[in-house]
């Protein structure tokens, strides 16, 4: 029992010495004996080395005082910034099935409850759904706690009422909390004020952790004892001496040795701590600092977190049993493991529930309920799900360049991103199980493959998700926005667009013909993917079949300066390469820039940086900032719809036939790079943009160009997403020619129809064997007006 | 009614004295003065050298104005103007980005969105989105308008006087 030792040290070592003060006298009546003379040497010594220990001691004391204090006030105001994803609008006519609403609910940690429900609940009926919203503060403003029906036909949300049957226009579920900023990596809180936390929480750790909390100086010698006594009659540790204050010290700086120094300056620091601060105020550190778990890599601090770590739930709707379970782990979160030793978790659960009842915290009846309670720790819907660090990455990104640090993470701020948690699922389902496919169809090494994708609203500009690698939730290297791989034929379109703005038209017939360049005494001689070579071809095919000749011949006519400046102004990316092989993709860009470059096509033309922060509130809820989408058109629209007709092509007959929305209305294009090193895909629908890239870190060759792999995920993401055709604003200068040919054609004489736009005093050649004739001039022009 | 059929015919007529545009929306892209739309009435020189247009058939009855949006996006539009009237226009843009999150091709919203950008002071975005939703109005003469509108304010917000004028006047007769 160290803790009671050191004060009584300089009692015990004084005493001796009193006792030979008293005796000497009395033996040797002369005064000024060599006895006496040696006594006041020692005397005089012992003070001078007592004022000496003195004054070290007050030294360390005031040393622990700083320490301790500057510790204890940085984690008290420590409330760091909560990050949000987007929640889940709800209104009639949404595409969502109750399966789909109630999942979300889950992640969210709403339960399934019967009779009324209580906040945080729902209740499934025959097709409807009852839910009672928690209350939650968005941007525009505070909401109540309220009660909503929902009624579901055929996969879809048909209505939305409240408790009185009036129809709800709209509403939303409240976000996610994905994550939260600390000043220490890897930790993460969910801090509650005194407030938010339930007093049965309270009285229970008192109780069990430390019954004279209200009353002790900091140290409890009778709770030691009596821990001892408890200990020794039960013949196993159920109860611990330490106090509250003694474990927050000792939780502060995580040093498990067991020295006797420690022991002493951590009670010392707990004398402190109460002398110092008001018995709530450590309670609250108390509850907000102690370590319950591991999840990973992430130690779970605070009974907030706890309570969404073992029970996703908020603190303020554990039960009693939960309550419990959760004191029950503080003695030793390892070997109390709910998950992993759940027999002890139940056992000293069920001893911290009979201490309840004999503290009279709980009634018999509640005693009895909660006693029949199994654990009830969720897995599945756990953290390790609502953890999204390779997101977190893109926003603390573009926070830092709008606060300080310090901002983010000591003033409690509410982030709200654009990260849209079912999508970000489906992007890494998808991305674990093609990877996983392609190393076994390849006979490729398990886990030698790694991946990236980024997945944008074509609309708005948002990323809706990230994935940094193959694992979802591991925190590691976040391919997605710092792995800068050479984008292969990604940069295509750039040259094909650039052409388009120089007079050129999709039927423009290209050359694609051996290429010999010699730079720097060095011969440059690229070949086309097959190593053929095709002669004249329509560019709208070029594009398609993806032709380095053709491209190379095309992009030096137009000069590598300007392909690569258009690069610039699309992506927001300064190409370092200002070569010919950039025009075949010798350029290195993150899965992130390539989002950006494509969003401007899919989007019409306007480019809109990758938007991750939607609005930012401090503490009291008003907006600290807001970013509001922002377009900057970079690109005439007919120019950007007609590319994107062009990749169309290049999906439905090109290198993107193999997939399996390549005839769904979904625009893409493939890269490939030397040695199959990387494999990629830019694709898009009329509501996403989805850019994923498959390699390895060590930059091996895959054997996967972009259609045999990042293709293949780009479908599995899409499958998961559901696509839905692009919208082309109406032209009327379509014509459908052939693919191959860039002739005029229809369905009698050709398989493989396209439809361009063509500038309309173009006149167009026949497809042989085709039956159809350009109309004239006139014809043209009495077509053209009938679309008015 | 009568607006828009008669409105119909003068972008024909106009359209052909232009002949050589293959959209009548011209492309403002590197321009830093984008050219408005080809004026929708008023001048209608005859068209000359080119065939007698076929009197275009007019239209099946001009289409009544479907109550086009849904329940849920008229609502957070109301919510969007009642911030507007309670002078927080940076709310009443995020009202209308929920919107557009749920509905992106709403080119309403898109409209709307630009002419709050305008409230709000920020003229440059409010006339990059409402070129943005002119593209997207496709043959809706009178969003078109609507849009031109929005840039020939946000023009005049920057200064631009003279070429706000040109665009008002090319478009002043026009009633959606």
């Amino acid at each position: 029992m160290p803790r009671g030792d050191s004060p009584r040290r300089p009692r015990r070592t004084a005493q001796p010495r009193s006792r030979t003060a008293r005796r000497r006298p009395a033996r040797a009546k002369r005064p000024r004996s060599l006895a006496w003379r040696v006594f006041r040497a020692l005397m005089l010594t012992g003070f001078v080395f007592g004022l000496i220990a003195a004054a070290a001691v007050a030294g360390y004391m005031r040393y622990l005082d700083t320490t301790i204090t500057a510790t204890f006030e940085g984690r008290r105001w420590s409330v760091p910034a909560v990050i949000y994803a987007q929640p889940l609008e709800l209104f009639p006519g949404a595409l969502l099935s109750m399966a789909n609403v109630t999942r979300e609910l889950n992640r969210l940690g709403y339960r399934e409850a019967t009779g009324t429900p209580p906040p945080g609940s729902y209740q499934r009926g025959d097709g409807s759904l009852d839910i009672h919203l928690r209350s939650f503060r968005f941007i525009e403003g505070p909401r109540e706690s309220q009660r909503i029906r929902l009624r579901f036909r055929q996969g879809t949300l048909v209505d939305v009422s409240d408790p009185s049957g009036r129809a709800v226009p709209l509403i939303r579920l409240d976000p996610a909390a994905i994550g939260s900023f600390f000043p220490s990596h890897g930790e993460d809180r969910v801090v509650l004020a005194p407030d938010q936390v339930p007093p049965l929480l309270v009285e229970t750790l008192k109780i069990i952790e430390d019954r004279n909390f209200d009353q002790h100086p900091g140290f409890d010698l009778a709770g030691i004892i009596r821990a001892l006594w408890v200990n020794v009659r039960a013949g196993e540790i159920q109860q611990g001496g330490s106090t509250l204050t003694q474990q927050l010290v000792k939780s502060y700086y995580l040093d498990n040795r067991r020295t006797i120094e420690r022991k002493v300056r951590e009670l010392l620091m707990a004398i402190i701590l109460d002398a110092r601060f008001a018995k709530p105020d450590i309670l609250n550190a108390y509850v907000n600092e102690i370590f319950l778990g591991q999840d990973g890599r992430r130690a779970v601090h605070g009974f907030g977190l706890g309570a969404q770590f073992y029970f996703n739930k908020p603190i303020d709707e554990l039960g009693a049993d939960e309550i419990a379970t959760l004191v029950a782990v503080i003695r030793g979160p390892s070997f109390y493991n709910p998950y992993r030793h759940p027999e002890r978790a139940l056992a000293r659960r069920d001893f911290v529930l009979d201490r309840m009842l004999e503290s009279g915290l709980i009634t018999a009846t509640g005693h009895t309920a909660a006693k029949q309670q199994p654990l009830r720790v969720v897995r599945g819907a756990r953290l390790g799900g609502m953890y999204y660090p390779a997101y977190m990455d893109l926003v603390r990104r573009r926070l830092d360049a709008l606060y300080q640090d310090d901002d983010l993470t000591t003033s409690g701020l509410q982030i709200f991103t654009t990260l849209n948690p079912p999508v970000q699922e489906s992007i890494e389902q998808a991305i674990a199980e093609t990877l996983q496919d392609l190393e076994q169809s390849r006979k490729l090494p398990a886990n030698t493959l790694q991946a990236a994708a980024v997945v944008t609203s074509i609309q708005t500009g948002e990323v809706l998700a990230l994935a940094g690698g193959r694992v979802a939730g591991f925190d590691g290297f976040n391919r997605a926005l710092n792995a800068r791989r050479p984008i292969g034929s990604l940069v295509k379109p750039v040259i094909y667009l650039k052409a388009l703005e120089s007079g050129y038209n999709l039927t423009t017939i290209l050359d694609d013909a051996p290429v010999n360049l010699t730079l720097n005494r060095q011969t440059w001689s690229p070949n086309n993917y097959d190593r053929r070579v095709y002669g004249p071809v329509p560019l709208v095919r070029a594009l398609g079949n993806s032709l380095n000749l053709a491209t190379v011949q095309l992009g030096l006519r137009l000069g590598v300066e300007e392909v690569a400046d258009r690069l610039e102004t699309l992506s927001g990316h300064r190409p370092a390469n200002r070569f010919p092989s950039l025009l075949l993709g010798a350029e290195a860009m993150t899965p992130l820039e390539v989002a950006g470059m494509y969003g401007t096509l899919a989007s019409g033309g306007f480019y809109m940086a990758p938007k991750a922060v939607v609005a930012v509130l401090d503490e009291t809820g008003q907006p600290l900032s807001r970013h509001s989408i922002e377009v900057e058109q970079r690109i005439a629209p007919d120019v950007a719809s007609t590319l994107v007709r062009a990749m169309e092509a290049a999906m439905r007959y090109g290198t993107g036939r193999s997939s399996r929305f390549a005839r769904a209305g979904v625009a893409g294009k493939t890269g490939t790079t030397d040695d199959y090193r990387d494999s990629w895909f830019a694709g898009f629908d009329g509501v996403h943009l989805v850019v994923t890239w498959i390699g390895t870190d060590d930059n091996q060759p895959t054997q996967l160009s972009g259609a045999t792999g990042a293709l293949k995920v780009w479908d599995a993401i899409m499958t998961r997403l559901a696509v839905r055709p692009l919208h082309h604003p109406p032209s009327n200068t379509l014509r459908t020619v052939d693919y191959q040919s860039g002739l005029l054609a229809d369905e009698s004489c050709s398989e493989e129809l396209v439809s361009v736009p063509v500038p309309w005093d173009a006149a167009l050649q026949t497809h042989p064997g085709c039956g159809i004739y350009d109309r004239s001039l006139s014809e043209r022009v009495r077509e053209w007006m009938q679309r008015f | 009614m009568i607006g828009v059929a008669s409105v119909r015919v003068a972008i024909v007529l106009v359209s052909l004295a232009l002949a050589g545009c293959a959209a009548y929306v011209p492309p403002p892209v590197t321009d830093r003065t984008p050219a408005p739309p080809p004026p929708p009435i008023d001048e209608t020189p005859a068209p000359e050298a080119l065939p007698p247009p076929v009197a275009p058939a007019p239209p099946p009855a001009p289409e009544p104005e479907p109550p086009r949006q849904d329940p849920a996006t008229l609502a957070l539009l109301g919510q969007s103007q009642r911030a507007v009237e309670a002078g927080n226009v940076d709310e009443a843009i995020a009202y209308v980005e929920r919107a557009l999150r749920m509905n992106g091709q709403d080119v309403e919203l898109w409209l709307r969105l630009a002419e709050l950008q305008l409230l709000a002071a920020r003229p440059a975005n409010a006339e990059q989105l409402a070129q943005r939703a002119i593209v997207m109005a496709g043959s809706r003469a009178d969003w078109q308008r609507r849009g031109w509108l929005i840039v020939a304010d946000a023009r005049e917000a920057r200064g631009d006087r003279e070429e706000a004028e040109r665009i008002r006047f090319q478009w002043r007769s026009y009633r959606g």
